[in-house]
């Protein structure tokens, strides 16, 4: 190995063009996460980021000249929270569509960053993983296809080139890094702990009253059962951080990371998170793989259209 | 790669000499990036936290703190719920039940998710004795009902004079040992606060 050689696969992994097709779609899918998150926001939405809060805001400003706040345009009424409440939910949409997507992403990632500073003790891993997927999407080109923008586009543009243009792979690659280092970090923290080396976190878990949702048809309060899903817990995550990278083996990974994160949304409920990790698996797929789902989706929808009809773009 | 329409970077400088010093710059900017998310999730840890020191405030700034550790490094044993006790002017006390999730529906769990990590998680935690103050103050007001009315020309009112936070809590029994979750029949005071005219503004 030379720094030469370095630089060249350091050149080819983030600077390569690579097809638009997965950062668009899990676009998409992360949008329909997004304006999920602002109508849960809604019902307490004063309470959390409101004047006074259940959080006041003295508390948490003692250094407020130094976090992103767009709460500080009123800081002594509502108003402020109203109008930029009321945009968020426009740029939810506008981002999901892909109309005007980067000037949406960097509003919405202001108003997360605002809503994180004003109140950090409302927050779970989800918000942040959020947050931190928001301010990669200002870097990477989302919406060059599947998106309002890209129709606009080519309807101005009179000579673009019928096919699809690529992109710069760094947007995406941050993406995909970020995810990793997620399970890093999850795998990381949790190899420290006692109830995880043995095998009873699962089964503790198991016994928090206020996320419980759904039993198994296997009892989490037989030992063997309890250490099977805990040191499995362990092996996907860790396999989702490392081993999702190589090729042969990715799919199987991704499959055991779907059950992981199924299995826990089946018998917790913790909002969110579980689905934005299944949403994220997308940036980890084939292209032709997408567009084939998509395609064998449109057959199971549309049986009815005739078969000369294209199916993709 | 096809490049048209106006770029962000158009704003900043010409295309030419963007596209001969992206690569350098993009690099950089991932680097730092992605390392002082990476070094974040060893917090807390003294030499990731000097490493850092350069970048802390930018970091803080735009909230892009990490930390993933979901049920880390143990999951908590506790299964626990808040409630705060009201003392109004007249000497009675009302009983302030503060969001339960256990007692939710699934629909009410999706919401009320930021409560949870609020009440359960953060306010019992002695690192976030600070926030307590705020939580009392709050729970005044919601229970300030009976405000100054004139009657035959006397003020008369009834207003929170302090606000008590208890935890209720159990312990999830050993695996071994094969019970149910008991109910939360051990207490903790959290914090009394005396309440003043202006904290319920």
């Amino acid at each position: 190995m030379t720094i030469a050689s370095i630089a060249r696969q350091w050149n080819l992994f983030f600077f390569s063009g690579v097809s638009p097709y997965p950062v668009a779609a899990f676009r998409i899918l992360f949008g329909f996460m997004i304006i999920q998150t602002v109508i849960f926001l809604a019902p307490d939405l004063y309470t959390w980021y409101g004047v006074p809060g259940i959080v006041e805001q003295r508390t948490v400003y003692f250094d407020a000249m130094n976090k992103l706040n767009l709460l500080s345009l009123s800081p002594d009424s509502n108003d402020a929270l109203t109008v930029i409440y009321a945009l968020l939910i426009l740029a939810s949409i506008c981002f999901t569509l892909g109309f005007r997507a980067r000037l949406a992403t960097i509003y919405i990632f202001m108003v997360l960053a605002t809503f994180a500073g004003r109140d950090l003790y409302l927050y779970n891993s989800g918000d942040t993983f959020m947050r931190s997927m928001v301010f990669w999407f200002i870097f990477a080109d989302s919406s060059r296809v599947w998106s309002i923008d890209s129709m606009l586009g080519r309807r101005k543009d009179k000579d673009a080139p019928s096919f699809c243009p690529l992109i710069s792979a760094w947007g995406w690659r941050a993406m995909q890094l970020q995810i990793s280092l997620v399970y890093f970090s999850a795998f990381g923290a949790k190899t420290s702990g006692w109830y995880w080396a043995q095998g009873e976190a699962v089964y503790i878990a198991s016994r928090f009253e206020s996320l419980a949702r759904y039993p198994l048809p296997v009892s989490f309060d037989v030992d063997v059962i309890s250490m099977i899903f805990t040191w499995g817990t362990l092996a996907v995550e860790f396999s989702l951080c490392f081993l999702v990278w190589i090729k042969e083996i990715r799919y199987y990974v991704l499959a055991c990371g779907l059950c992981l994160h199924l299995t826990i949304d089946w018998v917790m409920c913790i909002p969110q998170f579980e689905w934005l990790m299944i949403t994220s698996f997308i940036l980890f797929i084939d292209t032709k793989d997408i567009l084939l789902s998509l395609s064998l989706l449109k057959c199971m929808f549309f049986r009815n259209r005739p078969r000369g009809e294209p199916a993709l773009e | 790669m096809r490049e048209s329409g106006l770029q962000f970077t158009d704003l900043l400088i010409d295309r030419g000499t963007w596209q001969v010093i992206r690569k350098p710059i993009i690099t950089l900017f991932l680097l730092i990036h992605l390392g002082s998310f990476l070094i974040c999730l060893f917090l807390p840890n003294v030499v990731a936290a000097r490493l850092l020191e350069p970048i802390q405030r930018y970091l803080a700034y735009m909230s892009l703190w990490q930390g993933y550790g979901v049920f880390s490094p143990t999951p908590s044993i506790r299964n626990s719920h808040l409630v705060a006790v009201v003392t109004y002017q007249d000497g009675s006390i009302r009983y302030f039940p503060l969001q339960r999730l256990d007692r939710s529906s699934m629909l009410e769990k999706l919401s009320q998710e930021r409560f949870r990590k609020y009440l359960e998680d953060n306010i019992p935690n002695p690192a976030c004795e600070f926030l307590l103050g705020d939580l009392c103050r709050y729970v005044a007001r919601a229970v300030d009902v009976y405000k100054p009315i004139k009657v035959k020309g006397v003020i008369k009112e009834n207003r929170p004079l302090t606000v008590t936070l208890i935890k209720l809590y159990s312990m999830i029994p050993p695996i071994q040992e094969k019970k149910p979750n008991p109910p939360h029949n051990e207490a903790k005071v959290l914090a009394t606060f005396a309440i003043e005219k202006d904290d319920l503004q």
